[in-house]
């Protein structure tokens, strides 16, 4: 609180009492007091209230400063009404309890909204878990009876998986250090999987598909991870060119482990690869193909950035796409509050 | 053949899982009472338990632990919940792998031939097909005919190993690359008809001719 403020603030009372002032001298003048003791007396009445002032300013503003040291400490700022002491004058009594109802009012509305929302959350994830059991018995049956048609309805099954997989994991998004579980994961296997989850895709779109060096472990979450992949690989489907191949390579970088998935495809354009992060960013490429969510490299990005693996893009328009995971070796990041096994 | 008990509430998933377990030469034997799983798992002596979470009466973590409690059997869970708390309490009461839906037939086959391997009770698999005086060592990836033999990459032994696996049967195109691809020989269509041209050579070498038959839009067959 500057004086300033604080004497302006005070203007109607020190004109009320110049006024007062003025009169009491033109009274004493009147009464044919000398002109001595007039003025030592209002000099006493200046002296007063500008004591008087000065101390209403000094409490003010320490009273103030500690409101706002208060506001400062507090984690939910929400909360102050009910943290800070409520002292001062009836009226400033009055604006801080019309203060604490506003805010309780507010308070009910977060929490409640809050419950909805996580409400919300559970029956997505619990819908995209019920959903799974039909679709689940769809692709065993075209498993059960492979042909054209069902090899067909197998590569729109596996789309299909593809998005409930992002509508879980973004539901799960924020709460992940809740929900995994590190071990020694096989760089090979992980891939080997995702590749044959992908595979009709692949081999339909007849993308050739080369691997080599994934010999190595990491040491991660194989779930989160195997998204990750999943995620990656769709994309390189999705935005190919003629003659697709797709790289899928491991390397040791210092104390590092590299993950390469290379793409021949359409690629990024330069402007554009510091947003393919950004959620719902569908960029030229998506916007040209229509079907694109933007939500896939989010959500990579979000669950790397959870599980310490570090993910970057990279790219040339019409030449390729190289999407680079790397996972520090032996010691791994865990993030507070998980809990870790090793099996 | 190993003998694999289903337990899943599902009834289409059951079914199809059965057929699933059939075709790769497994026998597929489903419960449909609940009530008396432990009991029927007595009377069946399963190889291998395929196990749902999520089942009517006791829940499959329960019933794991019934199970551990009188058998070393194999337990593999096959579920829709992917939480990792459950993947952990499933290891944890003795579970042997953990398979989440909507899961891929061939990885599914994969682990269950890998838990059973693990377990000792997959039985050998044939080291030598032989079929009109061809031998074809899968061991050592050597074909043989007569007093001649000759080595195959990996991929050329895959190829004639699908084909006399189907004998008398056209295998398609996309079969054989789907079939390559399951042991993680991405190969394409291009490369595949490089590849049968080049096995046809090495069988020539070795005087088998005409042992490969091509049948347009329909395969190959041996």
């Amino acid at each position: 609180m500057k004086a300033a403020y604080f004497i302006r603030d005070k203007i109607p009372l020190i004109l009320l009492h110049i006024v007062c002032a003025l009169l009491l001298f033109i009274y004493l003048s009147a009464v044919g007091l000398g002109r001595h003791e007039i003025l030592l007396v209002l000099i006493a009445w200046l002296l007063i209230l500008f004591g008087y002032l000065f101390v209403r300013f000094w409490a003010n503003k320490k009273r103030i400063d500690g409101l706002i040291d208060t506001m400062d400490s507090l984690d939910q700022k929400y909360l102050f009404a009910d943290v800070a002491e409520n002292k001062g004058d009836i009226e400033q009594q009055a604006y801080f309890s019309l203060m604490k109802r506003a805010l309780r009012s507010m308070t009910g509305h977060v929490s409640e909204s809050r419950r909805e929302k996580e409400d919300y959350r559970e029956f997505i994830e619990q819908w995209t878990h019920e959903i799974k059991i039909p679709l689940t018995s769809i692709i065993l049956s075209c498993e059960n009876n492979l042909d054209d048609n069902t090899r067909k309805i197998l590569l729109q099954t596996k789309q299909i998986e593809d998005y409930l997989e992002q509508v879980l994991y973004y539901a799960r998004l924020g709460n992940v250090g809740k929900d995994y579980m590190i071990k020694e994961v096989s760089l090979d296997e992980l891939v080997s999987d995702s590749l044959s989850r992908s595979k009709q895709a692949l081999i339909q779109n007849h993308i050739i598909v080369a691997t080599s060096g994934l010999e190595y472990n990491v040491f991660t979450d194989s779930k989160w991870l195997m998204f990750i992949i999943n995620q990656i690989i769709s994309n390189s489907v999705r935005y190919k060119k003629e003659n697709p191949v797709l790289t899928i390579s491991g390397s040791e970088k210092g104390d590092a482990i590299l993950l390469e998935i290379k793409d021949n495809g359409i690629g990024i354009r330069e402007s554009e690869i510091g947003r393919v992060f950004q959620k719902g960013f569908t960029g030229s490429n998506g916007r040209s193909r229509k079907n694109s969510t933007g939500m896939g490299l989010y959500l990579c990005k979000g669950l790397c950035d959870e599980l310490g693996i570090d993910m970057k893009v990279e790219s040339e328009l019409d030449k390729y796409t190289n999407v680079k995971l790397t996972f520090p070796k032996g010691g791994h990041y865990i993030k507070e509050s998980s809990y870790i096994t090793k099996l | 053949m190993s003998r694999i008990l289903i337990i899943e509430d599902e009834e289409f998933i059951r079914e199809e899982l059965s057929i699933l377990l059939a075709n790769a030469g497994h026998e597929a034997i489903c419960i449909e009472n609940f009530s008396k799983i432990v009991e029927n798992f007595k009377k069946i002596q399963p190889d291998l338990v395929l196990l749902d979470i999520n089942l009517p009466e006791n829940n499959g973590f329960t019933i794991c632990m019934k199970i551990r409690s009188i058998s070393k059997t194999p337990i593999i869970f096959i579920t829709g919940r992917n939480a990792s708390i459950d993947e952990l309490k499933a290891f944890s009461l003795g579970g042997d792998d953990y398979i989440t839906k909507p899961y891929d037939a061939p990885v599914l086959l994969a682990r269950v031939s890998s838990v059973l391997k693990r377990s000792e009770k997959q039985p050998n698999e044939l080291e030598v097909l032989s079929q009109n005086g061809v031998e074809l060592n899968l061991a050592s990836c050597i074909v043989s005919h007569g007093e001649k033999s000759v080595e195959l990459s990996k991929k050329e032994m895959k190829i004639l190993h699908c084909l006399m696996q189907n004998k008398g049967k056209y295998v398609s195109r996309v079969s054989l690359i789907e079939y390559l691809w399951d042991y993680k020989i991405y190969t394409d269509d291009n490369a595949l008809s490089v590849n049968i041209t080049r096995l046809r050579e090495k069988l020539k070498q070795i005087g088998i001719l005409d042992f490969i038959q091509t049948k347009r839009g329909m395969g190959y067959r041996v």
